[in-house]
């Protein structure tokens, strides 16, 4: 055979070279995807479980106050970023959840916080798990078994946080979220369900602050905004008196009257964020702000992440499914740390308070 | 067997010969779907079958929560968070209060609230977040 015969025509060279690049390209964009191409902000260092808050850059601050939506094939992007939590959306059995939640938590020296929604007649593991709507609880005693049997399966299941009890005064789009009766017996209730909860290890959220967020609204409408009365606050007022519940979910109303956001969303006004912290030293912790709402609200996302953050919640609650963008909030808050714009000190004292509510002990 | 001639079949396999006008082409194709690669790569993606279906669907996006019997129209921003935490969206149809949705979606069975929503709802909330 001749090596002239192995000579290829100009046809057949660009067909290589094209098969070449697609398979490059295609191959990037996969190991994209998957969240190969994610930058690694590294693993918190514990050294005898105390964490020294100058052993951490601002993007490792700043993630640990992100929770995202804990899908399976963002294990590694997650990893990669070291966000603070992740929030489980239903599964088909007790099994899923399990290996589900020990993949995310494996090799992790700072966990996870694996967050729900389970509030009885939204439950999430419904497949294997029935809980009593709160609707029905009618006594202290039911409402603090409630929050023992809710807790007891999802501390089983390796859920840490649960965004419970709601203790919205009206409740007439589903009628069976919050507790029933008068705002004292509301209060009772919630006390009783946060008590039963946080006996086993699970933190409970009290939401939606400042209340208002469970009216019928106008579908074509995005943002609420409604006149707030003292009676809606008084649950949140109660609760903080007594000092038990360890965090508090600020929802995207526009507030006036008794709880004032002057113009813009509850979750993005400083002055509420401040008025929360004089009466809670618990987490704060924000809605899920890629809710239509709020993400209208402002003319880009970067605004929408600074107004947040600027605002002063601990948590931040994100379950947009696009890793990258997450990189893109934790990039662009750290820039706005770096140059000022957010305070540093107001970020290390919800990191403090994010680490101490895992179990750390923290130094400054 | 062979796997393969030389000279102007240099690329056929097993016998399968591909002429050189027929070769135009794939590589036509293949400058397409590099074309679209890269851009996909570099942040420039094409709309999905649901936002396109959003779009030219002239219908409005209904949806509500049915608890109990009773039934709430919600909006499309609670209706998309709600919705993307259940278990499963199952397309069957229902009529409420003389508005027809065409999916309902649940976290399972027993005491639980549902979400119905129609199929504009359901396009819209595929473009924004993860639909079970």
């Amino acid at each position: 055979m001749s090596s002239g015969k192995f000579k290829l025509k100009f046809v057949e060279k660009v067909f290589i070279v094209l098969a070449v690049s697609l398979l490059f390209f295609a191959s990037v964009d996969i190991a994209k995807a998957q969240g190969k191409l994610i930058s690694t902000n590294g693993e918190i260092i514990v050294r005898s479980g105390v964490i020294d808050l100058d052993d951490l850059s601002v993007e490792q601050k700043v993630a640990q106050m992100i929770v995202v939506a804990g899908e399976d094939y963002h294990v590694e992007a997650w990893k990669k970023l070291g966000v603070g939590g992740i929030h489980m959306y239903a599964r088909g059995s007790a099994k899923e959840f399990k290996s589900s939640i020990d993949s995310f938590q494996e090799g992790k020296a700072v966990p996870y916080f694996v967050s729900v929604d389970l509030e009885g007649c939204l439950n999430p593991l419904a497949a294997f798990y029935q809980s009593v709507p709160v609707s029905q609880i009618r006594t202290p005693g039911d409402a603090f078994q409630k929050g023992l049997d809710d807790g007891r399966e999802l501390s089983g299941l390796g859920f840490t946080l649960n965004y419970a009890p709601v203790v919205d005064l009206d409740d007439t789009i589903w009628g069976c979220r919050a507790f029933m009766g008068t705002v004292e017996t509301k209060e009772i209730l919630a006390q009783s369900y946060i008590l039963g909860l946080q006996d086993t290890g699970i933190i409970a959220t009290a939401k939606h602050y400042p209340g208002q967020a469970l009216v019928i609204s106008d579908p074509h409408k995005f943002l609420v905004s409604a006149d707030i009365t003292e009676d809606d606050v008084a649950p949140y007022e109660y609760l903080f008196r007594k000092g038990d519940v360890k965090a508090v979910m600020v929802t995207h109303v526009i507030g006036s009257g008794a709880v004032n956001s002057h113009g813009v969303p509850a979750v993005a006004d400083p002055e509420v964020i401040a008025s929360i912290r004089s009466q809670f030293d618990g987490l704060i912790i924000t809605d899920e702000i890629m809710m239509l709402g709020l993400k209208n609200y402002y003319s880009s996302t970067d605004e929408l992440y600074l107004a947040v953050f600027k605002a002063g919640s601990d948590v931040v609650l994100n379950f947009n499914n696009d890793p990258y963008e997450i990189e893109m909030m934790i990039s662009v808050v750290s820039s706005a740390v770096r140059s000022g714009e957010v305070d540093i000190n107001r970020v290390d004292s919800s990191v403090t308070r994010i680490l101490e509510a895992k179990g750390f002990t923290v130094q400054q | 067997m062979h796997f393969g001639h030389i000279g102007l079949y240099n690329l056929c396999v097993y016998g399968v010969y591909m002429h050189e006008k027929y070769l135009w082409v794939v590589n036509i194709a293949l400058v397409v779907v590099i074309v679209i690669v890269v851009l996909h790569l570099s942040g420039i993606t094409f709309p999905s079958v649901g936002k396109v279906r959003a779009l030219v669907d002239g219908e409005e996006p209904m949806c509500g929560v049915q608890y109990n019997s009773v039934f709430s129209p919600v909006d499309m921003s609670v209706c998309c968070r709600g919705a993307s935490q259940q278990l499963s969206c199952n397309h069957k149809s229902e009529i409420v209060f003389g508005v027809r949705y065409d999916y309902i979606c649940s976290t399972g069975h027993g005491d639980v609230a549902v979400y119905l929503l129609n199929a504009k709802a359901h396009n819209e909330c595929s473009t924004l977040v993860r639909m079970p």
